[in-house]
């Protein structure tokens, strides 16, 4: 694998606490030293929050998708009764 | 890597936990004055949140599913009303359920998505599935069609460094990503 691969290897082991004490701190001693890996390794857990993000989207999407087909389904006309009984006011 | 799936949770697909799980949860929010949509809205809040704590192999409950994800709707009722936690009755089962610090949706977040799909959707759908879908490494590798095992892995390792790059080229215009 590339050297910048590597990198983003070791950033992520990093950031997930996948590194020994020691690796830790000497990678850590890298990044007060080096600008560029410090940004590197804001970004690149940036990127696994928007990850997040962006798999909730998902999900929710799936949910939505659910909840439409069982409330129009006619084979489920009871279990859409008892829900819309409990918010009758 | 990829986080493996314990035996004991999240056995049931999202259909059966919707059907056996939502009237529960309209039950309780109607008894909390709620409406219909916040019952689905946060119902969807606590799958997200349940089906995530599940990706935790150290995760285990101690109730059902469907109890669980009660009392993960009952503390983000409580969260989002700003309700008194006098008010309403937790079970012991539940009061050891934790929230993730990261409910809360980011507009940061949510407008660099939206930048991210435009620019580099393959990349988002792969590194997904690499970081929170139950996936072993193979099957991921056959659902994208790679050669094999290892070109996926290099692969994820690519998709993270475009993203970087295009993040970081980005924030030259756009400071705010990288607040």
């Amino acid at each position: 694998m590339r050297t910048s691969l590597n990198e983003i290897k070791q950033v992520e082991k990093y950031l997930f606490n996948q590194l020994t004490t020691e690796e830790s701190l000497l990678f850590e001693a890298r990044m007060l030293t080096n600008p560029m890996l410090r940004l590197n390794v804001r970004v690149q857990e940036k990127i696994y929050s928007v990850l997040r993000f962006y798999h909730r989207k998902k999900l929710k999407e799936e949910f939505e998708h659910i909840h439409e087909n069982l409330f129009k389904d006619p084979m489920k006309k009871d279990f859409q009764k008892s829900i819309y009984q409990l918010f009758k006011s | 890597m990829l986080p493996t799936q314990t035996p004991e949770v999240h056995k049931k697909s999202f259909e059966q936990l919707y059907e056996s799980g939502f009237p529960r949860v309209a039950k309780f929010i109607s008894k909390m004055n709620g409406s219909f949509q916040d019952a689905k809205d946060l119902f969807h809040d606590a799958l997200v949140i349940y089906y995530e704590k599940t990706l935790d192999e150290k995760f285990t409950i101690t109730t059902t599913e469907e109890a669980y994800i009660l009392g993960i709707v009952k503390h983000l009722w409580l969260r989002k009303f700003k309700h008194d936690y006098n008010f309403v009755s937790l079970e012991d089962s539940e009061k050891e359920i934790v929230l993730p610090d990261t409910i809360d949706e980011n507009p940061d977040e949510n407008k660099l998505l939206q930048w991210l799909e435009i620019s580099g959707k393959k990349c988002l759908d792969l590194l997904r599935h690499f970081y929170f879908e139950n996936k072993t490494l193979r099957e991921i590798t056959t659902a994208f069609g790679y050669r094999n095992e290892h070109t996926a892995s290099v692969q994820k390792f690519k998709c993270l460094e475009k993203i970087r790059d295009t993040i970081k080229e980005k924030a030259i215009s756009y400071e705010d990503f990288l607040k």
